[in-house]
Order: structure tokens, then sequence, then C-alpha cells
């Protein structure tokens, strides 16, 4: 008998037959994970199966590599989705079609699940300003690309050796260049925002566009595909996050 | 041992939601020991709705006419347009017997993570609908849920550019509910949505 309890986000919940459910979860301990939920149709459960809710999840299967059994508890003090707020339950959304989309099933990610775990209880709190919230998602962004294997090297400068004022990003090999040492190739060079090197704000909503579009830059050139064999584009949820992103903070 | 055609029948009304193999021999039993007053009303029944029941092609209910009838009600309000998932949300609405106005019925709901985008959902008929000079206001009757939540916004963005007024159902405590049996969700969303007694 495997036995596994751990704290989950809910990823995906479809009905299975007449009362149960098959629900996805992204655990700290094991990944992305599906499982059995009996009874997942029924008013007390379905209530909370809901996209990025955070819950408590024991999983149990007689057998190694079956799919398992799951029963979930909602984790108290933790906000539901605004469902209100179209820019949050938009960039909730993004984020977890995201993990869906480029992490493998049963392939831990702690540091990743953490961080989104952070990620969205900020963006879940409807006291954060949009361009925090949102800031720290281009940076979670960065986070996935680093924790997938395709990280931006933005330790030194690919020319000059140098650490101080990087400002571009190479589109092909992901490296960082000096404002100085780059400037020559600006036209082939993506801008590095500074907020994504700290903790700081950006300067303007343009900044913050500029994180997303580095960020999307790679993303895109990571090769996933769907079940029939074809490539996946970006996730749709991830356009219509960012189109509602520039509406709000009027950077269209 | 059961014939073909029994066991064929069995098969089929065990896939009947809510039913299974045990359910549908029961039911095949009841329908062939009460041939006149069940088996025969039953056929009758499902060969009528198999050749005449058709999906409006105005607001997606399903009807024996084309449109349906309450597309064509005179009595009611054409100026009020109310969205919902399916047809079983149509019904539910037509039960409460409130709304006296005109329906779409979107037929599913955005969901990133299944693929289910715009495109497969005929929002542009809707919005085709929406644009008619007679909608005064369009209610979006779709559930509280993430997915729901999501169709309802990415279709008050278009309807708004538009300029017509999008209105949605009210969240919050339901007739009848004690706050100590209800939700942190459902009772964060009755206090945003709270309003002078």
């Amino acid at each position: 008998m495997n036995d596994l309890t751990d704290t989950g986000i809910v990823l995906a919940a479809s009905p299975h037959g007449e009362h149960a459910a098959l629900v996805t979860l992204f655990t700290r301990s094991t990944g992305l994970y599906t499982g059995y939920v009996p009874g997942g149709q029924s008013r007390k459960i379905r209530g909370f199966l809901q996209l990025g809710t955070f819950v408590n999840a024991r999983w149990r299967t007689r057998i190694e590599g079956r799919m398992g059994t799951l029963e979930l508890e909602p984790l108290p003090g933790i906000p539901s989705p605004l469902l209100a707020d179209r820019t949050r339950l938009a960039g909730t959304a993004s984020m977890l079609s995201l993990v869906r989309q480029f992490l493998a099933e049963r392939d831990p990610f702690p540091g990743l699940h953490d961080a989104t775990a952070a990620t969205l209880e900020n963006l879940l709190q409807a006291r954060t300003d949009t361009m925090t919230w949102a800031a720290d998602v281009a940076r979670w962004e960065c986070l996935l690309l680093a924790e997938t294997g395709f990280g931006l090297d933005t330790h030194r400068c690919a020319l000059t050796g140098t650490r101080e004022e990087l400002a571009w990003i190479s589109p092909h090999t992901g490296r960082a260049a000096s404002r100085a040492a780059g400037q020559p190739w600006s036209d082939r060079l993506l801008p590095l925002p500074p907020f994504l090197l700290s903790t700081t704000l950006p300067s303007s909503p343009g900044e913050l566009l500029q994180g997303f579009r580095l960020s999307g830059h790679f993303l895109a050139r990571i090769e996933t595909h769907t079940a029939s064999g074809a490539r996946s584009p970006l996730p749709s949820a991830r356009t219509r996050f960012l189109c509602r992103l520039s509406t709000e903070l009027g950077a269209v | 041992m059961s014939t073909n055609e029994i066991e064929h029948l069995i098969t089929v009304l065990g896939r009947l939601p809510g039913l299974g193999p045990r359910s549908g021999r029961r039911i095949a039993l009841a329908l062939l020991r009460r041939r006149t007053t069940l088996l025969d009303p039953l056929r009758d029944a499902l060969t009528a709705v198999s050749e005449r029941v058709v999906e409006c092609p105005l607001c997606g209910n399903l009807d024996t006419c084309t449109p349906c009838r309450l597309c064509t009600d005179e009595r009611r309000d054409a100026g009020l347009l109310c969205v919902v998932r399916d047809v079983a949300d149509l019904w539910a609405l037509e039960r409460g017997g409130e709304f006296r106005g005109r329906y779409f019925v979107l037929g599913g709901l955005l969901s990133a993570l299944d693929g289910v985008r715009p495109e497969d959902l005929g929002f542009e008929r809707l919005y085709a609908r929406a644009a008619e000079e007679t909608v005064r206001e369009v209610i979006l009757a779709l559930p509280a849920t993430v997915e729901g939540q999501t169709t309802a916004h990415v279709i008050a963005d278009h309807l708004e550019a538009l300029g017509r007024p999008v209105t949605s159902l009210a969240q919050g405590v339901p007739v009848g509910g004690e706050l100590d049996y209800l939700d942190d969700g459902t009772l964060s969303a009755a206090l945003r949505a709270r309003r002078p007694v």
C-alpha cells in the first residue's frame, strides 16, 4: 500500500462517471498528480475543486503506478480565487495552465511549487496592487524556465564577463549582455528589464510587459506536444491574461 | 439467458446518467413486464422526441418548433438576453419563473486547461445577437466557478466594447442559508456584495 500526504494546488477537475471526479494537483513532493476522488461531484467537494484552490491531499494506491485515490480537504485561511476580479482570475489561469503544459507528471519541483504557492497567495490577496503581483508572476515565469532547464543566464555579461548593468538577453542563447557591450546589437537583442533581476517594482507598465515578452519568447521555444502529437502553442490563458493586464494598466 | 435484443436494451439503458448495468436490468424487466402501460408509451415518446425535437437556431434551446417557443413568445421581453451554459441551466431559470426575457445557450465554458476556446463555443453568434437593436441588457447567468467566471469576463470585455450593459447574477447567502454552514468563498463574496437594508 502506497500512502502519501501532501499539500497541493488544484489544476484541473473533470467528472468521472456519475459521482466521482478525476483531479490533477500540483503537489510539493510529487509534482503533478492525477487521482480519483470518490464523490468528487458532490456539493460538498465540487465547491472547492476549482482551479487554484489549495488543498491537503492524501493519496493512496495498492499498486505502484496506478492512478490511486485522493482524499482532499481545502486548506483553511487561504483566499479562494477572486472570481470577480478579471485580471487576477486571468493571472491565476495563466500560471496554472503553464504549470500543466510544461511540467511532466510525477516529477517533483518543490522549489517551483513553493514559488507558485507564494505567488498565488500574493495574487489572491485583494489588497496587493496589480504592479506588485504581476511583477511576481513575471519573475515566476523566469523561474519556471529555470526549473525546466531553459533558464536565462543573468549572472554575468556573455561578452565582457561584468556583473554590472545587465540590460540585454540574447534571443538565441538566453545569456545576458551589459548595456554598453550589447548596444551595437540592440536591434537583435531582447531588453532585460531590471525588475527581473531583483525584488524591486517595475518602473512602468511598459517595463512590466517587457518582462512578460522576454519570458514568453523563451517559453514559446520549449517544445511541448498535445496528445495527438501536434506542437502546443503557449496557453491561450496567458494571452488573455496579458491582454487584461495591458488594459488594466493602460498600456495599450 | 437473455436474448441479444434484451442484452442490447440493458446495455443502452445502463449508459443513461445515474444508471448502470444493474439498474439497466431492472428497468428492462419492468418495461417488458408492463408492455402496454410502460414500454409502448416510452417507445412512442422516444420516437416523437427523436423525430421532432430540434435545437433552436436563435438561442440553442431544445423544442419541437423552430425558432423555439421562448424566442417567439411576444409576451417575453426581447430587451433582456440571458446567457446560460447549457439547456439544463435554461430549464432551471424557467422553473423559477422570475425571468421573462430571452435566452442564449453557450453550450459550454471556456477552459484554459482543456483547450476550449471562444471559437469553439460560438461566441460570434452571441455577439451578433447581443448587437441587435432590441437588446438593452445582457445577463450572464454562468456558474460561479473559475471557468464560469472566466467565460463571463471574456464575454463582458467584448460586449462592453460594443456599449452593451452587461450584468451577472449575484453571489452570496442563499435563501434559507445559515452563515455557519457557508464556505469561506461564498461568505467573502456575500460580504463584498453587501447592500443597505
